[in-house]
């Protein structure tokens, strides 16, 4: 959009205008000015007329003074005077003639020098003293010539009155005048003071007006609604500043949009991101962030991140927090520089991988492992308990029968031959030897008394058989076992002793071993101790190890258990297994 | 003078004829019976009123144990001999809890057989010679169980001793596991052992237990 009418321009207008009332005040004092000075100055050629009439009418009225000294005295020397003040009226009256304008009636003063011409010679009729006129005669000349100048004078007298009225009338037009352009001047004064006003408050509103609307505009952002607008103003400076304003909007709203794109994304990652300052205290966080660290994202701005997690030694590291909510969380971390426009280093960009379903799936594949595990043994222990049965029961039946069968034929065959009846008992006793032997390998399997009676009658035997076979001391002991525990822990607890005592058998050096079950509420626990010469259960880099433990290790894990060693060297060795049940 | 009236239990038919084979030239001795089950072990047993029984451990519907047990609860008189293939003296403790005289492995000589038989009915116990010399190695080291006191009989491991030590320095469960670089849940373990194995239910008692038994001073260990 073009500015049609800049504040410039109007207020080019506005002044324009307020020049031309000046002007044309001006001009109208000017014209009063104008007026008045015609006025006056035609007020002073009626004044100078009034100056020459006066002087005509003293001079006229002075002209029969001398006639009539010289009637009464008769003195001569009056003429001259009567003469000298003739001409004099004369010569007045022509000045007069020269000042006075066409305006008057020039016949007036005409008539008056001709009635001076005639009065003029009545006095030198009556002056002539040749003539020898009697007095009454002197003295109807002079009336003649005193009602001459009367006449005279009666004319001035018109003429003055004349001209008296004309100054008047231009008094009056002069007053007209002033009154008039008092009035004009006062009125365009003050319809130029209104227009200024008027004009003023029009430009102050305008700008008041939309200098409110843009603040206003301006307020809706700042309190974040960024897809405002301003209302098109007007079509000055401020329709281009709001023009612009918009303008300015629009590019803020696109850039916004694209920041709060960003945001969408950084909120929707599925790893937590949160930069630190120098200082270490958050920054910024995303949501998946916020849902690890367990608070929101107002309370965790600003904090430590030294609450939750360390600066990692390497580039990757795995840990488990422990979050706001108190749950643990474990993560896969990463620390890298944030580095800015300048090349510094400006805190520290973290991001964190969730692994909680890692783990969980990692959990539940170890139990799966375990589950495995457990099954394979106990498939193993059943076929082993098959085995040792089938041997028991089937084999051992059936060589029991032979042995039946020899015996018999011993009694049928013992008087017929002493050769047969040797072989025959030599049969029998390997007939016995098989039996043992089948016996043996079935015990050897899994003892059927484990199976029959239960894990405590199976470890006193099997500790009685050691006693009775080895040199080295074996007590059992069990606490708190009234009823028999479910047939898996005790098979499993048998084989761990079964392990623990070939391991006392070959490595311990021992004489003494005791082997205790304690049954507790939800647990079994197995210990078994030897006073021999035990061995270090840790090796250099730390880690737990054992002779032949590992195996031990994981049956017990796959139950669920925990196995403890403690031993040191010629201090024996001691284990506790326990096992939920 | 009567013959001796002998029912014989086994479900494996060879042995069952195997067994009447041997003691049918035997004089004094009648075979009244036969039964292949536990059930008819037991009425069969009732019914007929034998002298002796021999009867097998390892049966279908109800074991030799239990047949035994239920005859001998009903009818003293009857002398049960079990006739197993176990060695393992838990079976020969199991039957004889449940009331039988004598325990034969089953390939006994007829002559052994014939011992037992009579033993038994003298009012004697008969076991055979393999399964007597177990139960003579068990009632040994019964015995020199018996000759300790009887609460000395509970034996304390190394780390048990420790651990009682500690509870009886008042340390906590905690500065326990610090101290002997275990976790706690191990202690925690070690000290309920300890409880159960004493019958003790407070530290008090066992505390008490530890000084009367002069477990506290580390130099008599």
């Amino acid at each position: 959009m073009k500015v049609k009418l800049g504040i410039v321009d109007r207020l080019v207008y506005s002044s324009s205008i307020v020049l031309i009332f000046i002007v044309l005040i001006a001009a109208s004092g000017h014209i009063c000015i104008r007026i008045l000075k015609k006025t006056s100055h035609l007020m002073v050629v009626e004044f100078k007329e009034l100056e020459k009439l006066q002087d005509v009418l003293l001079a006229v009225s002075e002209i029969k003074s001398p006639a009539q000294a010289y009637l009464n005295n008769g003195d001569q020397q009056e003429y001259i005077t009567f003469k000298s003040r003739v001409s004099a009226a004369k010569e007045r009256v022509d000045e007069c003639l020269a000042v006075l304008t066409d305006r008057h009636n020039r016949e007036y003063l005409d008539q008056l020098l001709l009635s001076l011409q005639k009065v003029d010679s009545l006095g030198d009729t009556l002056f002539r003293t040749e003539l020898n006129l009697k007095p009454h005669e002197r003295y109807s000349i002079f009336i003649r010539m005193a009602e001459a100048t009367m006449a005279d004078l009666t004319r001035l007298q018109g003429l003055l009155a004349e001209t008296k009225q004309e100054v008047n009338s231009y008094i009056k037009t002069n007053e007209t005048a002033i009154l008039h352009s008092t009035i004009t001047i006062a009125a365009l004064g003050l319809l130029l003071t209104f227009l200024v006003i008027y004009g003023s408050f029009l430009l102050i509103t305008r700008i008041t007006k939309s200098s409110k609307q843009l603040l206003a505009t301006i307020t809706e952002v700042t309190q974040g609604d960024i897809h405002t607008k301003v209302d098109l103003i007007s079509h000055d400076e401020f329709g281009e500043l709001a023009i612009a304003f918009n303008l300015m909007l629009k590019c803020i709203d696109e850039i916004t949009v694209s920041r709060d794109h960003y945001n969408n994304i950084l909120n929707s990652m599925f790893d937590g991101l949160i930069v630190i300052n120098r200082n270490g205290f958050i920054d910024s966080i995303n949501s998946k962030a916020c849902q690890l660290l367990g608070d929101s994202t107002d309370r965790l701005v600003g904090s430590s991140l030294s609450e939750f997690i360390k600066p990692p030694e390497h580039i990757l590291t795995e840990t488990c927090l422990r979050n706001r909510k108190g749950i643990k969380v474990p993560l896969l971390y990463s620390f890298n520089d944030l580095i800015n426009q300048d090349g510094e280093m400006a805190g520290k960009v973290i991001v964190m991988h969730d692994l909680t379903q890692q783990k969980e799936i990692e959990s539940q594949i170890d139990q799966i492992k375990k589950d495995r595990a457990i099954a394979i043994l106990e498939a193993q222990e059943k076929e082993r308990l098959r085995i040792a049965t089938d041997l028991h029961d089937g084999i051992v039946q059936m060589l029991t029968g032979v042995c039946y069968s020899i015996e018999s034929m011993e009694r049928e065959l013992v008087c017929l031959n002493e050769e047969a009846n040797a072989k025959l008992k030599e049969t029998r006793s390997q007939v016995d030897i098989a039996i043992a032997e089948c016996r043996r390998i079935s015990h050897n399997l899994i003892p059927l008394a484990l199976h029959e009676f239960g894990l405590i009658p199976a470890l006193s035997q099997m500790v009685n058989q050691l006693n009775h076979q080895y040199q080295i001391e074996f007590h059992f002991q069990s606490f708190g076992f009234d009823n028999r525990v479910d047939a898996r822990i005790e098979k499993v607890l048998y084989r761990i002793c079964q392990e623990s005592v070939n391991n006392i058998l070959k490595h311990s050096q021992a004489t003494q071993a005791f082997i205790q079950l304690i049954r507790h509420e939800e647990s079994i626990v197995l210990i078994v101790e030897d006073n021999g010469i035990g061995f270090e259960t840790r090796d250099h880099k730390g880690t737990a190890i054992g002779i032949g433990l590992d195996s031990m290790n994981e049956r017990v894990t796959n139950f669920g258990g925990v196995l403890t060693i403690q031993s040191s060297a010629n201090n024996g060795t001691e284990l506790t297994i326990e096992l939920p049940c | 003078m009567n013959k001796i009236r002998i029912l014989i239990a086994d479900d494996h038919v060879l042995i069952l004829k195997g067994i009447q084979s041997t003691l049918q030239l035997v004089d004094n001795l009648e075979i009244i019976g036969e039964a292949t089950n536990g059930v008819e072990a037991v009425e069969k047993a009732l019914f007929l009123k034998p002298d002796i029984l021999l009867i097998d451990i390892t049966m279908p519907r109800l074991s030799g144990i239990e047949a035994c047990r239920q005859i001998t609860s009903q009818n003293r008189e009857i002398k049960v001999i079990a006739l197993s293939q176990h060695e393992d003296e838990a079976y020969v403790y199991q039957i004889i809890k449940a009331g039988a005289s004598g325990y034969l492995l089953k390939n006994s000589t007829r002559e052994e057989l014939v011992t037992a038989i009579k033993t038994v009915l003298s009012g004697e116990k008969y076991f055979s010679p393999q399964v007597s010399d177990r139960l003579i190695n068990d009632l040994f080291s019964k015995k020199d169980r018996e000759q300790s006191s009887v609460e000395q009989d509970v034996h304390l491991t190394q780390r048990e001793l420790q651990i009682i030590r500690m509870i009886a320095e008042d340390l906590t469960n905690q500065e326990i596991s610090e101290r002997l670089s275990i976790s706690l849940r191990t202690t925690e373990t070690h000290r309920r052992n300890i409880m159960l194995k004493l019958k003790v239910n407070s530290v008090v008692a066992l505390v008490r237990y530890a000084f009367k038994h002069d477990l506290i001073n580390p130099d008599t260990h």
